[in-house]
């Protein structure tokens, strides 16, 4: 899968699944800042799409993993299978 | 099929806080079916409201976190570490409201889940008719972690 379809597929997820409004929602938009403000609890809906979409866990991955759409695609990018 | 007692065996709640007291249906990590039944003795009565008796829309929610809790099957290994909690409660309507001498039949449907979240569609209906949805997730946290 293409880092760009990677990419497509979390944006989609962010602005139906988690309420993040496409218009502010850039692929290096902070997620946990001010703008966007998700959650700890956001972040565990994060790490079960991760896990059912991608077969990539996330689950005590390190912050700095999940600061935007495009550290999460990394990951995921160099963690399947 | 589970009656009271085998509900008991499952569920760390009791009275006046059990709100599911029979299950019809049950297919392990996947849906459920059970009732409710309302009486006008139930201690909330008394204040919600003063001669206007209607059930709490939070304690309907309740009842239908107590079935997904039956519905959730883990390895005992891991209920003996972890705790189920009510992560998120979305998009809850109550249709109708509920009041004593009603019968809640709720049923709830795994949407999704497995990893480190579980979530539940809920209905609940009273004689056939809708009274309230919406969706139920939620988490494990080690019971060591709790108050820290």
């Amino acid at each position: 899968m293409a880092n760009e379809e990677i990419k497509s597929k979390l944006k989609a997820f962010f602005m139906s699944d988690l309420g993040v409004d496409g218009d502010v929602l850039n692929y290096d938009t902070p997620l946990f800042g001010e703008e966007i403000g998700l959650d700890s609890v956001d972040s565990l809906e994060i790490i079960s799409f991760v896990d059912d979409n991608f077969g990539v866990s996330m689950t005590g991955v390190a912050k700095e993993n999940f600061q935007s759409i495009d550290t999460i695609a990394a990951f995921i990018e160099k963690n399947k299978a | 099929m589970m009656n009271i007692y085998q509900i008991s065996e499952k569920i760390a709640q009791r009275p006046p806080f059990q709100m599911i007291e029979k299950v019809t249906e049950l297919v392990p990590n996947e849906s459920a079916t059970g009732i409710k039944n309302v009486s006008v003795n139930e201690p909330y009565f008394m204040g919600h409201f003063p001669g206007t008796p209607i059930m709490p829309g939070v304690l309907i929610c309740e009842a239908c976190a107590q079935l997904c809790s039956l519905v959730i099957e883990k390895p005992a290994e891991d209920l003996e570490k972890n705790l189920y909690v009510l992560l998120k409660i979305d998009g809850f309507k109550f249709v109708k409201p509920v009041i004593p001498g009603d019968q809640l039949e709720i049923t709830v449907n795994k949407t999704k889940g497995g990893g480190v979240i579980v979530g539940f569609d809920c209905v609940v209906k009273v004689n056939d008719n809708l009274h309230a949805k919406g969706s139920l997730t939620f988490t494990s946290i080690p019971k060591e972690s709790l108050g820290k």
